[in-house]
């Protein structure tokens, strides 16, 4: 190093007087500070925002091992208690052998009541606010198939209307779904028995799979979920109705933590005309296997080739009854 | 070893000094970034509701601004096919300020992908459970931070190599060049296949998005790279061949009438036989169903190419003037286009033929801001310390004056001023 | 010039920690929806075998009654008790196509077998053949508790759980709220344009009387 060279970055060296040094100095503090000041909203994370270490170093659920995952079923059931003061069981249910899910929805008994949409809100311990609903019904002018043309917020004094039929859509759980081909990392993928399933404490929250759904099946968490303590559902699972974190995704899982222990989903207790049909569709017993043996189903958007495991037929032999005297329900 | 970390602290001081209107720059852009960084942390608290996205339209600002810089980044490529392949000399050193663009481009992609992540804590499990090659989303992770190594390696060895005065070794640099002219190519299809692959989505699933996107990349890089230039030569006394302002302007006027064509093709394909499936295209050119947000902007940009196109292809677009005024018209109408034009329209209407608008929040905006501030704070700090290094006025061996970089006013006034503040 | 650096930064910091807390998210709205209104249970609860009902605040068989008051032969329109049961079943307008003359206690089938309310989808079969078949493999009506063909916990609803016989046409439901999503009005529509029915094949043939609430522009 020559000579002149060591001088010009010498702090003493001619070109530096002290009032320069000061002035230099009180900059990059003013750039500092501007800097850290910047970070203040981060003063009020939460406590539970930032994962523990146990939570950061938690693997994928395909890599746990039974100790693992039981350690993690504690911890989420630990914050359950802590936030909303109410002890729940969360449990890994795993599929069925020999079991492949189908849903069935007859379209001339659908009457757009929306009760399989909030019954699913309360089952699966959904936000409240903002809103997440997994089924979406449509309200489709009879004469088209073209779900673009349905009405996703009629509000009736009384349904069915006339001139319309009613479409429920919610997750299909297609056997080639889009949403698991572009998660960047294998955080969403189709189990044994069909159904598509969200680690969602594997989830980077990127939303491509929102973007690759063709049925609008998928709903990110954009805020903090709410639920009241009294609203909670506490016996959960933990591909399921566990409660999620904001930034991550999720669906409808045909109700997993039912059905994988032979129960109904809860859209289907709820339907009050016997609209929905859910079975195993390799037993030839079965209702939904019935279903697809003698009547006219289809699928939405067959052209996509997703393969869905969702249903719709009509088996209508005459115009639905229209208004009534007698009020009920 | 030392000589090169000796070499990044003097990049690091140079940085901080300049004349008066470098450092109303640094400032402003210093401001701005943070301004960002603090919205950022306010969305990092409350989560993703901080912006405009929903369920329906779950890709805004973020990914449209990122889409828009890959671009960019990949457009730095269209001077190193004139430089290297044609072997034109007198271009060379402005090779260097492509890719200096393409880094700061990547950087800003980065970024913006960053903060579009609902959970930015778990981008390590990238690393564990990466689904490659079935998502389009791995093979672009792959190639933008390849394409950030690659151009940081070429520009980092041929500035150093200009700092140390010592010829650059062909084999460290020239097999990267031609790699790198690929690798640009491959991250625009790349981030053009990302969309191109969702059946789902009929707006995006046709084979003309990727064409499209180099079409208008290599409009608005170039453009973009004319501005930079622009500035460089009136600010700094650095001159700038006027034969690269216009191999510049060549490039960006043909990529303009391939862009527009393309433009016009889809516009065509998609209205005369009125199916249902050009609803999404229908709503961004004529609103749907009462819904028309965003039909003044695309609009707008349309305008604003053609009449830039126009500029380019008479001999008005000789003028410097005229042509920072068309760049800017470019660059602008480009962003539109592709971010506007392309990414928002895809959500609308919903798959199940919701219409949900989409609308930026002001914090997502002061976002998107700070992190174009950053990006053109990390360019002015990258052409400060090669300016100097090229013109052979920052070498290891001697001391530096950054008066000398300065037109002869400008510098005359900055030695006065200079001489009362310390005087 | 150094001087105005630090001073913008230096306010700049200032106002970052005056003014900017994280803030608050706007608050949305909640929609109340009565857990009555979302219970999984059936439509109607009905008798079950042996079916009593109470009068006069003793309980008692149907035939209690009926084996000592002759009934009307022609039913429903000369009744004089069980007036407050409104008989819209379609053809069916006659009390004893479904109750049995001799037995009050239950159901008439093709020829003259009664059978009780435990029973009652084979009366509901007399007509209703398609729909009794839909209903024995599972395809039309409701399975409450599991999907498991045979299992215990497998309730199948009988017909009248679902369908009132006297009124078995399902009264309209007042729907529950639909998606309030976020965002879901940032924007203002600017035209009131209705052009769904813009590919409805349908929307050539329907009647002027229809077509006149929804018809747009188009």
């Amino acid at each position: 190093m020559s000579q002149t060279q060591s001088n010009a970055s010498r702090m003493d060296g001619p070109g530096y007087s002290r009032r320069s040094f000061l002035r230099n100095g009180v900059a990059m503090a003013g750039g500092m500070a501007a800097f850290v000041a910047a970070l203040r909203p981060l003063a009020e994370l939460g406590e539970g925002a930032l994962p523990s270490m146990d939570e950061f170093l938690q693997k994928h659920y395909k890599e746990m091992n039974e100790q693992e995952m039981q350690a993690a079923l504690a911890r989420i059931e630990a914050k359950v208690k802590e936030r909303w003061d109410v002890d729940a069981e969360v449990r890994d249910v795993r599929p069925r052998d020999g079991v492949e899910f189908v849903y069935a929805l007859n379209l001339s008994r659908c009457i757009g009541c929306r009760k399989c949409v909030h019954a699913c809100v309360a089952e699966n311990n959904q936000s409240r606010a903002p809103e997440i609903q997994y089924i979406r019904v449509l309200e489709m002018p009879t004469g088209t198939l073209d779900i673009e043309q349905g009405d996703h917020d009629y509000d009736h004094p009384t349904v069915p209307d006339a001139g319309h039929y009613y479409m429920p859509i919610q997750c299909h759980q297609c056997a080639d779904p889009p949403c698991t081909k572009v998660c960047p990392v294998e955080a969403t993928w189709t189990e044994d028995d069909g159904i598509t399933v969200v680690d969602y404490d594997w989830c980077i929250g990127c939303r491509y799979c929102e973007a690759a759904c063709p049925y609008f099946a998928r709903r990110f968490n954009f805020a903090e979920p709410e639920i009241a303590a009294e609203e909670l559902n506490t016996q959960m699972s933990y591909l399921s109705n566990r409660p999620r974190s904001k930034g991550v995704m999720e669906k409808c899982t045909f109700c997993l933590h039912r059905t994988r222990e032979g129960r109904q989903p809860a859209c289907l207790e709820v339907c009050p005309v016997g609209a929905r049909q859910f079975g195993n569709v390799r037993d030839p017993e079965s209702s939904v296997s019935q279903i697809l043996e003698t009547k006219r189903v289809f699928v939405l958007k067959e052209d996509v080739g997703t393969l869905p495991r969702f249903f719709y037929y009509f088996d209508e032999r005459y115009p639905r009854s229209g208004e009534t005297a007698v009020e009920e329900g | 070893m030392k000589e090169y970390f000796r070499f990044l602290w003097r990049c690091f001081r140079l940085s901080l000094v300049g004349d008066w209107r470098y450092m109303t720059w640094m400032t402003v852009l210093t401001v701005i970034s943070l301004l960002g960084l603090n919205a950022y942390a306010k969305q990092f608290v409350l989560g993703l509701a901080t912006t405009g996205m929903t369920d329906q339209v779950s890709w805004g600002m973020y990914i449209a601004n990122f889409t828009f810089l890959v671009g960019m980044a990949a457009a730095a490529v269209m001077l190193v096919i004139p430089v290297y392949v044609y072997r034109n000399r007198e271009l060379h050193d402005l090779v260097i300020f492509g890719e200096l663009l393409a880094v700061a481009s990547i950087c800003m992609c980065l970024a913006f992908i960053v903060v579009d992540m609902g959970r930015p804590d778990r981008m390590l499990h990238l690393f564990e459970r990466f689904h490659f090659p079935v998502s389009i989303l791995t093979w672009d992770v792959i190639v933008l931070n390849g394409y950030l190594l690659l151009n940081l390696h070429i520009c980092g060895y041929l500035i150093y190599c200009k700092y140390r005065k010592r010829t650059p070794s062909r084999s460290f640099y020239i097999p990267f060049v031609f790699l790198a002219i690929v690798w640009a190519i491959s991250i625009h299809t790349v981030t053009a296949f990302l969309y191109v692959g969702l059946g789902g989505r009929p707006f995006w699933n046709s084979a003309i998005i990727a064409p499209r996107f180099l079409a208008s990349a290599f409009a608005a890089g170039p453009a973009f790279l004319i501005l930079a230039l622009g500035v460089i030569d009136r600010f700094t006394r650095y001159e700038v061949p006027a034969r690269a302002m216009d191999t510049l302007r060549r490039i960006v006027t043909v990529s303009l009438i391939i862009n527009l064509f393309m433009l016009g093709s889809e516009v065509f394909t998609e209205l005369y036989a009125d199916s249902a499936h050009s609803v999404s295209l229908k709503y961004l050119l004529f609103g749907l169903h009462g819904y028309d947000a965003l039909v003044p902007w695309i609009w707008t940009a349309i305008v604003l190419e053609s009449l830039a196109l126009l500029c380019f292809l008479t001999p008005l677009g000789h003028q410097r003037t005229a042509m920072m005024i068309a760049c800017t018209a470019i660059v602008f109408g480009i962003w539109v286009e592709k971010g506007m034009g392309l990414i928002i329209p895809a959500f609308v209407p919903s798959p199940l033929g919701e219409v949900v608008e989409y609308v930026p929040t002001l914090n997502e905006a002061l976002v998107c801001f700070g992190i174009w501030a950053f990006g053109l704070l990390l360019f002015t700090i990258f052409v400060r310390i090669t300016i100097p290094v090229l013109s052979g006025r920052l070498t290891f061996d001697r001391e530096y004056d950054p008066n000398e970089d300065l037109e002869p006013a400008a510098a005359a006034s900055e030695t006065l001023s200079g001489q009362a503040a310390r005087g | 010039m150094r001087l105005l650096i630090s001073a913008t930064f230096f306010l700049l910091a200032g106002w970052f920690l005056m003014y900017s807390g994280a803030g608050a998210l706007p608050q949305f709205e909640r929609q109340h929806v009565d857990p009555a209104s979302i219970a999984p249970v059936p439509r109607r609860a009905i008798l079950r075998d042996p079916a009593k009902v109470t009068i006069g605040g003793i309980e008692q068989r149907c035939s209690a009654c009926h084996a000592i008051f002759p009934s009307t032969q022609d039913a429903p329109a000369a009744r004089l008790q069980h007036t407050e049961i409104v008989l819209e079943h379609g053809l069916n307008d006659r009390c004893d196509n479904c109750h049995d003359k001799g037995d009050h206690d239950g159901f008439v089938l093709y020829g003259g077998r009664v059978v009780g309310f435990d029973d009652v989808q084979l009366l509901c079969a007399k007509c209703h053949g398609p729909t009794f078949r839909d209903w024995e493999r599972g395809v039309h009506g409701k399975t409450l508790g599991s999907w498991v063909v045979g299992s215990d916990a497998q309730r199948r609803l009988l017909c009248t759980e679902c369908h009132d016989p006297h009124h078995p046409a399902f009264t309209p439901y007042v729907p529950l709220p639909g998606p309030h999503t976020l965002r879901q009005h940032a924007t203002e529509r600017h035209a009131d344009e209705h052009d769904h029915e813009a590919y409805n094949p349908l929307r050539h043939w329907r009647t002027e009387a229809e077509d006149a609430p929804e018809e747009g522009a188009h």
